[in-house]
């Protein structure tokens, strides 16, 4: 059972092949899901956010009253969640909870504003459609 | 014959009513109050813990002023875990804004200004006082508002003084920035125009601070008539070339469509986030690094948590 040389080159090749098809992968997929700005889609309002680690988050809002659960997310690819929000033209602040008791910020949002409790909202700035 | 003169005391009544008190008193609805009560009993508090919380919503309605964000910063406070007595002075403060807010807007009615959505104005000149315009700013921009052949109306003066006000934080001067709000203001800008005025400018605002922008030359281009939504292409244009890292950003129509954003616009966002948060050094671009800081993230922006706006 004698490997020549140039079955260790095939191997090799294939490997190397395997890696880079692997990391190109997972880049486009973190690419698609990249977290960003609240934006309209046909559905409604996307957010997303990247919450490593996290085993739950909900958005909240005015829109929804601020209850925690009302809107869940979910994982979209690695650690990014999102949801979709069918929303009526308007301002609405936002914040994202983190299983069940973290209050964050978002890191992105049209605009930021203080609640008045001594925390920061993100805004969602939605328009009307044409 | 007496029903009929019942008929039309009850419908001069009516009309009267109307006429000496026109606005609609409001109070807490019975969806709010509902809301309002499950949080409440989810945080472990009592009824009695916010009874002068819905007093304090109620009474605001009774004085005609809209009921509905005072409802939702209540709800808001309870489902952020707030006690209750510190939600109190949060909802004082706001309704004292919208009370100075309805002053203002009746002076600007007395002189000429048509009311437009009442509510929207209200609550919008209410967070435009919140996040730092003042009375004078107002009535400045009313007086500007004359001199144009658009006949502004009360919630577009709203819009534009919440439009300052967000100018303001993102350090622009109140001269400036009435000047340039007050010219858009007079070109017919709609209320959205003025509020994306405000936010783009704020999101620039170190470029005009530190010269790479004119603010002398945003307010020419809105007297020319320039639409809210292409004034600050060109600009894009010129940053994709000089260097800056902002990406190539010149084939985008900025808010040209106003229902969505594409792949570009966001980019903008992104940086505008690094712009408007440059004072959170420490954290840099958040938007690949994760996002679970202490337990509750604490407001460490001065240029927007400064004024204690309570939305």
């Amino acid at each position: 059972m004698c490997r020549t040389p140039r079955h260790h080159g095939f191997v090799h090749s294939i490997v190397l092949l395997s890696l880079f098809l692997t990391l190109v992968g997972s880049w486009g997929c973190t690419k698609s899901v990249r977290p960003e700005r609240p934006r309209a889609t046909v559905q409604g309002v996307q957010f997303t956010i990247s919450a490593p680690g996290a085993k739950v988050v909900c958005l909240v809002g005015s829109f929804n009253g601020w209850v925690k659960h009302a809107t869940p997310m979910t994982i979209v690819g690695g650690t990014v969640w999102s949801v979709v929000v069918p929303l009526k033209e308007g301002e609405y602040p936002f914040m994202y909870v983190i299983d069940e008791d973290q209050w964050i910020t978002p890191p992105h949002a049209d605009d930021f504003v203080t609640d008045g409790f001594g925390q920061t909202n993100g805004i969602v700035v939605v328009r009307d459609t044409p | 014959m007496r029903n009929r003169t019942v008929t039309r005391s009850i419908i001069l009544s009516m009309v009267l009513t109307h006429w000496i008190s026109p606005v609609q008193a409001e109070s807490l609805s019975d969806q709010d109050r509902a809301e309002i009560n499950r949080l409440r009993a989810a945080q472990g508090h009592s009824s009695d813990d916010i009874t002068s919380l819905i007093e304090q919503v109620n009474k605001a309605g009774e004085r005609g002023l809209p009921v509905e964000s005072l409802a939702n910063k209540v709800k808001e406070g309870l489902a952020k875990g707030i006690d209750p007595k510190r939600i109190d002075p949060v909802l004082r403060q706001m309704t004292a804004r919208l009370e100075s807010a309805h002053e203002v807007l009746q002076e600007a009615k007395g002189r000429g200004l048509a009311e437009g959505n009442r509510q929207r104005a209200l609550e919008t000149m209410a967070e435009a006082f919140a996040r730092g315009a003042t009375a004078d700013e107002v009535r400045e921009l009313s007086r500007l508002s004359q001199e144009g052949r658009h006949k502004a109306t009360q919630e577009e003066l709203a819009a534009g003084a919440k439009s300052l006000a967000v100018m303001k934080e993102g350090k622009i001067s109140s001269n400036d920035g009435t000047a340039l709000v007050g010219e858009g203001i007079k070109q017919g800008y709609r209320s959205s125009d003025l509020l994306d005025l405000g936010r783009e400018v704020k999101r620039r605002g170190s470029d005009f601070q530190e010269g790479r922008a004119s603010l002398k030359a945003l307010r020419e281009q809105v007297r020319r008539g320039e639409r809210g939504d292409r004034l600050f292409k060109d600009k894009d244009r010129g940053e994709s070339g000089s260097g800056s890292g902002r990406g190539d950003r010149g084939d985008r129509d900025d808010r040209g469509g106003r229902g969505g954003r594409d792949d570009s616009d966001r980019e903008r966002v992104d940086r505008s986030d690094r712009l408007d948060r440059s004072d959170r050094s420490e954290r840099g671009d958040r938007s690949d690094r994760i996002e679970r800081p202490e337990k509750v993230e604490r407001p460490d922006r001065s240029d927007r948590s400064g004024r204690g706006r309570d939305h």
